[in-house]
């Protein structure tokens, strides 16, 4: 009992932790009137949030995603393009580009039944690349190179600091749902589903797990939560082009986020670790940094194996476990 | 029109095939998606240039030197990213993206297209073949495509490492049973599979793209062409290197240009969708 | 279980992290300024640092910067340039927009192409309060920008472009097909146009301005389209594409693009049945200077719109600004012209104004008239429906067409103000 008790209490400081930490920055950065690093900041926030979505959907499929973009551009567009024509404010084009993610969520789920292993991680490349070839082909739709324009801004209060202050909180605030929604998700009896079907999808199934189920659901639900930064994406730069974020390279910053994570909460400070350390570099070595900055990722990443969660925490965590399972010893 | 379409079709058809056979043997052999497969292609014309241009070596050295690198870098590859890396496709991805952005990043600090990187073509002159004008060096392109192509099946067929090649495809565990050194299949499989892009893109500089990125499109053409064909299935490569050279062909002549990336595109989803192991299927080289 | 960092993997991570604070301490360091009794003039630039154009503007920048501080400065104090690498990025755009006027506090700020451009646009509207500086955009050819600009004048009003535009490109091609196939007199044509959003005016036309999608317009003008196509920018291979157009009995190919892949497409017409067939190329690698050797020769013929030409003199500094960037290695592109124009209309509009005042800068920025590179600069006025735009045509800002000749050499040839040799169709040239 008093071992429950404490694990439920380092659930609470953890997430404390995290909140406060996350709500002080902005503070900070607005004090001191620093435009440059409230934008990084709000960057940042964005890839933790598609990198939790994606790893999650990553442990709950069984499957790489290795086009997660789609998503991401999917959600952009609808609320793009529902604001400009249907005249939806963010509020409502927030609706729309959950709706797109939910339904051609529900519709490429049914890959992760029919597909398997590698094939699903080329379908989802392939998917982007089909999409990029449209924006160009209906280039009267979805605006080509250029993308669409003139998307309205969530919130314009005439002063840039206030306004940058208060993105950065709409997005810590999406930021800390998902982590805490998808950390208790983790812990339930979904999350031993979904351990039992990452570690062997035919055993679980043939134990009773509905694996096909539980895969439907999380995919629908994380193809979502991409598609709502899509929409924060589209109404931050009052800007979309499908050619900045469909296609390959930009995955590249998601996996490293979740390669250097180590765990649900590393993606917070492994996702302001790529970005800052992206821009740190440019300002640094400026045209050396295209090169550089692979590099020095590619030696974070061998050099943490573990992730950054893995210094703090000597043993992986058992996060897929719900608490009654886990040893306390 | 039908003679342009088909002799425009084989043409490509074969280059394909150079494009893609490396790639797929690699899937073959080692059953990992392999990202830095990419730089491979982007080697050729630019480390053949440095000891070319800045060593001032005479071009077939420069070549030769350019694939002894090439196998020395695939030595490498394997050695220190694929074999530590291959239980966890997620980490070879990404490690080899990283690598690959790399080299490539770096070949554009040094050489960006300024540079003024080329090859001049070995044969001149073309050859008019029906209503369509060939250039020479295409046309032994296309005839040492279909050679290298025949002597790799006969290699593997009747060679007996293209034997241990095929069993450790077919059956990595079986294979190791029956005494079969896996490790050195899969640096052999790697070294062999750098030839057909190499002697591809030798032949094809003069009429090629030559930039510092110019890997990936050549990827993505591999990797649309190994999906249909099979992943790692080196018949249905050889069948699929048609079929998308002469969809292309057909596509950009009868249609428009602009469709011409998505026709391809669009096959290989559906193949994916509907026929996920492609046209040969059965997990194996050959 | 996994497995916890090792000791070396730790003075790895050390080791890292010192650098890292080592170099931001540096950085930190070596950005204070120096004192000095005037503060400098600050004017920035964000671009695409991997890419030729970037590197070549930053060139130009500098080179600008050291002339004007030779001259003395502006209003009695130097100049200082800074550029920001966006990365092909919307997001580094910003953040380097933001980082410039908020951190460095510059004056003038450089952007290129259309959809960084607008998002700048966009992020300066919102400093501008607090942090009135200008903005001039460079390659930015859409007339999206000026349209958002006269959609409310007073929030965009800082926004100016160096270049030309849809509705000045749309003339040019115009006069210039016209011009080369009566030259000739070649009566049918080849139009190709990339597929992207830039070309939607030449595809479909321009209503609002009375502008027709361009291959109605060239057959008005007389000239038969025999084939017609859109193209697909991450196209490599065009050797059916060619043999179709030969087919097509085609004399001229008239291709509207600034993205596709030159190098290739010139390699492979320069062997097909469509290589005795004039080519006219937009923009791309086909403009550089290293274009001969990059094609072993093969563009001989191939027409093109701004490239580094040998020789050209329209107000006089071309041919020293030609030397100067060619001398680095880079050579010239368009965008060079454009970022040395703005800065050249920077400065004069300064010393008009006698101050750094951004309304009066943007008054004084309308009324200059000053010799530029290629040609007069001038601002056009709202209501012009491309206002704050640079005006086109000779005297003005022109964009002339260069062929690529034996001497591997590209030399200007239209227009006839400032040709320096005749066109001649590639037949005549091959023999």
């Amino acid at each position: 009992m008093v071992k429950l008790k404490k694990t439920f209490l380092q659930r609470i400081k953890i997430a404390a932790v995290v909140s406060v930490i996350l709500s002080i920055i902005p503070l900070i950065l607005f004090i001191f009137n620093l435009h440059r690093y409230m934008h990084l900041f709000i960057i940042a926030g964005v890839y933790a949030c598609i990198s939790t979505a994606l790893y999650v959907q990553g442990i709950g499929t069984g499957r790489n995603n290795f086009g997660p973009q789609f998503f991401v551009a999917l959600g952009g567009f609808t609320a793009g393009l529902s604001n400009l024509y249907l005249y939806l404010s963010p509020a409502f084009t927030l609706l729309t580009a959950l709706s797109s993610g939910l339904i051609f969520g529900l519709a490429t789920s049914l890959l992760t039944i029919f597909v398997g292993g590698l094939y699903y991680s080329l379908v989802t490349i392939i998917i982007p690349y089909v999409f990029l070839q449209l924006t160009y082909i209906y280039s009267g739709i979805f605006g080509g190179e250029e993308g669409i324009k003139g998307i309205s801004p969530i919130v314009s209060t005439g002063r840039v600091i206030i306004d940058l202050t208060i993105y950065a909180y709409i997005i810590i605030t999406f930021l800390l749902v998902y982590l805490f929604v998808m950390d208790r998700v983790l812990k339930s009896k979904y999350g031993l589903a979904f351990r039992a079907i990452n570690e062997n999808e035919r055993v679980a199934m043939e134990l009773g797990v509905n694996v096909n189920k539980y895969k439907v659901i999380i995919h629908i639900v994380t193809s979502a939560m991409m598609s709502l930064m899509g929409w924060f994406i589209a109404h931050y730069y009052k800007t979309f082009a499908g050619v900045e974020y469909l296609p390959l390279y930009i995955l590249l910053k998601f996996y490293l986020t979740i390669a250097l994570s180590g765990g649900l909460y590393g993606i917070i400070p492994a996702s302001f670790l790529v970005i800052f350390i992206e821009d740190f570099l440019r300002n640094i070595f400026g045209q050396l940094n295209y090169f550089i900055f692979p590099l020095v990722m590619l030696i974070l990443f061998l050099v943490l194996p573990t992730g950054l969660l893995g210094i703090i925490s000597k043993q992986k965590v058992s996060e897929h476990l719900p608490i009654r399972f886990r040893r306390t010893d | 029109m039908y003679d342009v379409i088909a002799l425009n079709g084989l043409l490509l058809s074969c280059i394909y095939l150079l494009i893609s056979t490396g790639f797929s043997l690699v899937y073959g052999v080692f059953r990992i998606f392999y990202f830095g497969f990419t730089i491979t292609y982007t080697f050729v014309p630019y480390l053949t240039w440095i000891f070319w241009k800045d060593f001032n070596l005479a071009l077939p050295m420069a070549f030769a030197i350019m694939i002894v690198l090439q196998i020395l870098y695939s030595i490498a590859s394997y050695k220190w990213c694929i074999k530590p890396n291959l239980a966890d496709e997620g980490r070879l991805f990404m490690a080899t993206l990283l690598i690959w952005i790399f080299f490539e990043e770096l070949i554009n600090f040094k050489y960006p297209i300024v540079a003024g990187v080329n090859f001049p073509a070995f044969l001149k002159g073309e050859i008019r073949v029906g209503s369509i004008n060939l250039a020479l060096q295409l046309l032994a392109c296309c005839i040492i495509s279909i050679a290298l192509i025949l002597s790799l099946a006969f290699f593997l067929l009747k060679t007996k490492i293209g034997l241990s090649i095929r069993a450790v495809s077919q059956d990595r565990a079986a294979a190791e049973l029956m005494g079969i050194d896996v490790d050195r299949v899969y640096l052999y499989a790697m070294i062999i599979s750098i030839f057909p892009p190499t002697i591809c893109l030798v032949m094809i500089a003069p009429f090629w793209e030559i930039s510092p990125y110019m890997g990936f499109p050549l990827l993505l053409t591999a990797l649309i062409i190994s999906i249909i064909g099979g992943l790692g299935n080196l018949k249905g490569t050889i069948i699929a290197s048609f079929i998308i050279g002469f969809l292309h062909s057909a596509v950009s002549f009868i249609f428009s240009p602009r469709f011409t990336m998505l026709s391809g595109l669009f096959c290989a989803l559906l193949i994916l969708l509907l026929r996920p192991r492609g046209l040969i299927a059965g997990e194996r080289v050959w | 279980m996994g497995r916890a960092i090792t000791k070396i993997q730790s003075i790895i991570l050390l080791v890292i992290i010192v650098v890292v604070a080592a170099g931001s301490f540096w950085y930190y360091w070596s950005s204070m300024p120096a004192p000095s009794p005037a503060p400098p003039i600050k004017v920035g630039g964000i671009f695409h640092m991997s890419t030729v154009r970037g590197i070549t503007n930053k060139i130009v920048m500098e080179m600008w910067r050291d002339e004007v501080n030779k001259r003395g400065g502006l209003l009695g104090r130097p100049v200082e340039v800074i550029v920001e690498d966006n990365r092909g990025e919307t997001a580094a755009n910003v953040a380097a927009h933001k980082k410039l006027v908020t951190e460095d506090k510059v004056v003038l700020v450089l952007t290129e192409l259309t959809s960084w451009t607008l998002a700048v646009m966009d992020s300066a509207a919102e400093l501008y309060n607090e942090y009135p500086h200008l903005q001039i955009a460079t390659l930015q050819n859409s007339i999206v920008t000026n349209e958002k600009l006269l959609s409310d004048y007073n929030k965009y009003k800082f926004f100016f472009v160096a270049n030309d535009g849809t509705l000045d490109t749309y003339q040019r091609y115009c006069e210039s097909a016209k011009y080369f196939m009566t030259k000739c007199g070649y009566s049918k044509m080849a139009l190709l146009i990339e597929n992207m959003e830039w070309t939607r005016p030449y595809t479909q036309g321009l209503p609002k301005y009375g502008l027709k999608p361009l291959k109605e317009a060239f057959e008005e003008m007389g000239m038969k389209v025999v084939y017609y196509a859109l193209t697909d920018i991450q196209e490599k291979v065009f050797f059916p594409l060619f043999d179709a157009i030969a087919a097509s009995g085609a004399e001229f190919i008239f291709w509207v693009e600034q993205n596709m892949d030159t190098l290739t497409i010139v390699k492979q017409w320069a062997t097909s049945a469509a290589k005795d067939i004039d080519l006219f190329l937009d923009g791309g690698a086909v403009t550089n200077y290293k274009f001969w050797e990059q094609t072993g020769g093969a563009c001989l013929g191939v027409i093109t719109a701004g490239p580094d030409v040998d020789y050209i003199k329209v107000t006089g500094g071309e041919p020293e600004f030609i030397k100067k960037l060619r001398d680095t290695g880079y050579g010239i592109t368009m965008a060079a012209y454009h970022v040395y124009n703005a800065l050249l209309a920077f400065e004069a509009a300064v010393k008009k104004a006698g101050t750094l005042d951004a309304d009066k800068l943007i008054q004084a920025l309308l009324e200059i008239e000053i010799n530029g590179l290629l040609g007069k600069i001038k601002f056009k006025s709202p209501p012009a429906p491309d206002a704050h735009r640079v005006a086109v045509g000779y005297p003005y800002y022109i964009v002339y067409l260069g062929q690529w000749r034996e001497d591997g050499n590209c030399k200007a040839v239209w227009p006839e103000e400032v040709a320096t040799i005749p066109f001649v169709p590639v037949k005549s040239l091959r023999k």
